[in-house]
């Protein structure tokens, strides 16, 4: 897992992720003989780094869709998304963009571009002036001890420092949807028709108030505090760099409750780091040991003042500097690698759709390949009807009641049964007019049984009747009716039979006799 | 992690569910062409199965025997002397170029099942023993490959599987399992997968690895299909309309229904699309769904009463009705007695949060919501869908139990929803959590 507080690591993992994810899979290397295959593609993966303007539009589709069901002409989408691009993630962000009305949610995205804009503006107007103010309430007496300024302007300012690191360390644990984005939601719903004109602008608020729980969210709300410190720290600065240079004031230190020397020693250490940069006038030892309020030469008025101006610099506004610049730039690689929650349910319906499992490819063939056969004729000597039963169980009515006089064969449901019959047909001395094979309409016939069927009417040398039994139980049985009789005249087709349902036996039987 | 790669061959008769068994091992609706036809599946072709974006498995579908009989009185006639045993006879007929023409589907079938490294043969339980499929079982074990047994469609009222497996203990075949290729049950697929592991000792990890695969997606699945019910009732408990007194209070509660009927069609449109459902799949569960809606309306007092939810228990037996009654009545023109029952038979109540209700009192409004019994039906009815959803098929066909019904209508509702001050994320797992416990224990 990443540190805490550095959530786009995760950004970097995907990449890595993304370069093992690429490359054919070679291990479809069996191909059956003759048989034709198709290659698959390289698989897809599933998380991708994302921009925040395709985060924006596919949150937005998720809670709409989760409220309102799945948009209506998604098909379109769906395609589209499919043939642009791999990872499923980009196709959820394709997919967002196709859907009908994206264009109506980026021109409310860019109108909330701007209004957020001009608010930060506004904010940093405030910060100016906030700064400004401060600065003056805290120069008002002529005599300023350098300390207590120093704490007046830069304590609020240190503090958020701290609690901004300290919420660094939290935030990623319990995303900011605490009191923040409570008030930021009830500002929205109030908001939301007059900021956005879109008819799902809700959804569009829901999703930039959720973008600030995303590390891209994180890093850009912590730099425009950064910003906004900065900007009152620089106000404050420059306002008392202003009042500095036109009036007159006495700074140094003082002290009632501390020795003398501990109250030097904490200058001192505060001295230490503008010293290692430079920045300090020369001789500072000396003129912070006379800088005793009340007792100070007026020679180092200009030292102080240099020197209070100097710790601001160093203890206020570089920090703030250097916090602003490393939360612009995770902000920026942050931004550029949003990735979604892949667990939401909203995403995981859409799965089948835009990730669909590798289709094999069919070649249709015909069903039995065997030539079709003409009806087989009865022999005009023919006079008797023989009876024989495929596959069918014994408890099952063969026949109903036929008007000719029938020879009941039996089964054949063995290879015994087969030779039995085969033998007694071709020992049959007077020909026969006709064989009627019956067959349970449910069985699936195939290639073993058409083989046989042929064989047995070939033995018989007389015309063929396929009767088929069971045919209105074929629902009963979970069977589609009509495809399976197509089965079944495609095997009369290929035996040259009649083929009727027990009902029409009798008639059938009659049409070939007559 | 380098797995072995596992090639399992999927053969059996003509028609007797060889491309829904692998259509359901792959999660895929539309794998195949599924027709109740015979020789639908002409050609052998293979789909991988992927862990964690790997190729770990290739599942191979396979044409139809159609004349086991046929091979076998031709290898008997061809490779019948003793010098030929097992796989020598099969590869006697692999040899022969005039039979491989002659028994083209059978070829393939054997050729792929020498290649593979697990058979899985496919048996429709409904069928009587017959002599052929006698012939392909010997056929089959002579390839001199591990086989389990699947015996389809055993939960047919004319399934065989006693007598199936009666057979299959006399040819040596004990590794059988049932399925039905209409349920989807993930407990027959991980017996599947126990099975080969069992038969297959140097595939282990690969299977183990698929299995637990198997198992988060499945969590996956269950756990968004209960955070999507989980935003369903926020969305419902905390949607309210304000309709002024001296408006049209019909127009105002039809409102108010309509965007509630649409919002639980948008979360069953979820549920249907998590477990990759398709329209034409609402046969197959024992719901009365239809077009991805209730057949009942959920505003229908009969619907309540059906589902033994009985509205007008909950009037007067609390403070909070009492208020609802007293708002209701309040100032209003309407019939006070019509007027409550239609609001409350009708599944709506008023909203009663107090301050919110004085403010609106005096503006000579009434903000209306859905009322509690209500929200327990949608509860429920969400919950018989994702549950029969996991399940699905004949087998669970049959109208749900009644104990059910009796416990969602004296559990209280998941006690995170009354908590609107809560974070939203919050809200939605706490009651997400006793959604879970619910279906745990159901």
């Amino acid at each position: 897992m990443c540190p805490e507080g550095f959530y786009w690591i995760e950004g970097c993992g995907q990449i890595i992720d993304l370069l093992g994810f690429l490359g054919f899979d070679r291990d479809q290397t069996f191909t059956p003989n003759g048989l034709e295959m198709r290659p698959w593609r390289y698989h897809q993966p599933m998380n991708a780094p994302l921009s925040v303007q395709q985060w924006l539009l596919a949150e937005h589709t998720r809670h709409q869709e989760e409220q309102q069901g799945r948009l209506m002409g998604d098909e379109t989408a769906n395609a589209l998304a499919l043939q642009q691009s791999e990872a499923f993630a980009t196709r959820i962000a394709d997919r967002a963009l196709a859907l009908p009305g994206a264009q109506i949610i980026q021109k409310d995205l860019i109108h909330l571009k701007k209004s957020v804009g001009w608010l930060v503006i506004g904010l940093l107007m405030v910060a100016a002036l906030a700064g400004f103010g401060v600065a003056v309430g805290a120069v008002k007496a002529r005599e300023l001890e350098v300390l207590w300024v120093l704490a007046t302007v830069l304590g609020i300012p240190t503090l958020t420092l701290i609690l901004w690191m300290v919420w660094l360390v939290f935030s990623s644990r319990s995303s900011i949807q605490m009191p923040l984005a409570k008030i930021l939601a009830w500002l929205s719903q109030v908001l939301s028709s007059k900021l956005l004109h879109g008819p799902s602008a809700r959804f569009t608020l829901k999703a930039s108030i959720n973008l600030l729980a995303t590390p891209s969210g994180r890093w850009g709300l912590s730099a425009l505090s950064h910003l906004f410190w900065l900007v009152f720290l620089l106000a404050a600065l420059l306002s008392l760099t202003l009042q500095f240079m036109v009036t007159q004031y006495d700074l140094g230190w003082g002290t009632t409750l501390l020795s003398e020397q501990s109250a030097l020693m904490l200058l001192d250490a505060l001295a230490w780091l503008p010293k290692q940069l430079g920045w300090l006038p020369p001789d500072h030892q000396q003129w912070l040991a006379a800088g005793r309020l009340g007792e100070a030469p007026e020679l180092v008025r200009s030292q102080w003042a240099h020197f209070l101006l100097v710790l601001m610099l160093v203890y206020g506004v570089l920090p703030r500097l250097m916090a602003l610049g490393v939360s612009l730039i995770l902000w920026r690689v942050s931004s550029q690698r949003m990735s979604l929650d892949l667990n939401q349910p909203g995403y995981v319906r859409l799965k089948g759709l835009l990730m669909p499992e590798p289709m094999p490819h069919f070649a249709p063939e015909t069903r039995f390949s065997l030539p079709a056969l003409p009806l087989r004729k009865k022999p005009a000597s023919g006079r008797d009807v023989l009876l024989v039963a495929l596959e069918h169980s014994p408890e099952a009515p063969k026949t109903r009641a036929i008007r000719h006089e029938v020879t009941d064969l039996g089964h054949i449901n063995t290879r015994q049964d087969r030779a039995r019959v085969l033998a007694a047909l071709r020992a049959k001395r007077e020909p026969t007019a006709c064989l009627v094979v019956v067959c349970e309409a449910r069985r699936t016939p195939d290639q073993g049984l058409v083989t046989l069927i042929n064989q047995l009417a070939d033995a018989a040398k007389a015309s063929l009747v396929i009767g088929l039994s069971g045919i209105d139980e074929l629902a009963g049985w979970g069977v589609d009716p009509s495809a399976r009789m197509e089965d079944w005249q495609s095997v009369g087709e290929v035996t040259g039979a009649r083929v009727v349902g027990l009902d029409a036996l009798d008639e059938a039987v009659d049409e070939v006799m007559t | 992690m380098a797995w072995t790669h596992l090639h399992l061959a999927v053969v059996g008769h003509t028609n007797t569910g060889k491309t829904s068994l692998i259509r359901t091992l792959l999660r895929h609706s539309r794998f195949g062409e599924v027709k109740d036809q015979g020789g639908t599946t002409q050609a052998v072709s293979g789909a991988p199965l992927y862990i964690d974006n790997q190729p770990a498995m290739t599942l191979y579908d396979s044409p139809g025997l159609e004349n086991a009989p046929g091979v076998y009185d031709w290898l008997n006639e061809h490779a019948g002397d003793q010098r030929h045993q097992g796989i020598e006879r099969i590869r006697v007929l692999l040899d022969h170029a005039q039979a491989k023409a002659h028994f083209r589907q059978e070829v393939a079938v054997l050729e792929l099942m020498i290649q593979s490294d697990l058979a899985i043969y496919v048996i429709d339980a409904r069928e009587p023993v017959l002599e052929k499929y006698q012939d392909e079982l010997s056929l089959l074990a002579s390839c001199a490959k591990p086989m389990i047994v699947v015996l389809n469609f055993v939960a047919s009222p004319h399934s065989q599987e006693r007598q199936w497996r009666e057979v299959l203990a006399a040819l040596g075949q004990h590794h059988v399992v049932a399925f039905d290729a209409v349920v989807r049950n993930p407990v027959t697929e991980q017996r599947l997968f126990e099975k080969a592991r069992s038969l297959l000792d140097q595939h282990t990890s690969t299977i183990d690895a698929w299995l637990k695969q198997r198992e988060a997606e499945e969590a996956q699945r269950l756990a968004g299909s209960l955070s999507a019910i989980a935003v369903l009732l926020m969305d419902v408990a905390d949607q309210h309309w304000t309709v002024s007194r001296d408006g049209d209070l019909h127009a105002g509660t039809e409102q108010l229904k309509s965007e509630v009927r649409r919002r639980e069609e948008a979360c069953v449109a979820l549920l249907l699309d998590m477990y990759r459902f398709e329209r034409s799949d609402y046969d197959d569960l024992p719901l009365p769904l239809e077009e991805g809606r209730w057949q009942q309306d959920l505003f229908d007092p009969e619907t309540l009463k059906m589902f033994g939810l009985r509205a007008g228990r909950y009037v007067g037996t609390g403070a909070g009705v009492g208020a609802m009654f007293d708002v209701a009545t309040g100032g209003l023109s309407l019939g006070t007695g019509t007027m409550a029952g239609a609001l409350i038979g009708g599944g709506l109540s008023v909203l009663s949060q107090f301050g919110e209700e004085a403010l609106s009192r005096l503006r000579g409004e009434i903000r209306l919501r859905v009322g509690e019994p209500t929200l327990r039906l949608l509860v429920w009815r969400q919950m018989s869908l994702l549950k029969a959803l996991r399940v699905r098929g004949h087998a669970s066909q049959k109208p749900l139990s009644l104990p059910a019904k009796a416990q969602w209508e004296t559990q209280a509702l998941p006690k995170g929803l009354a908590k609107r001050a809560w974070p939203d994320d919050r809200r939605r797992r706490e009651i997400a959590e006793t959604l879970a416990q619910a279906f745990v224990e159901d």
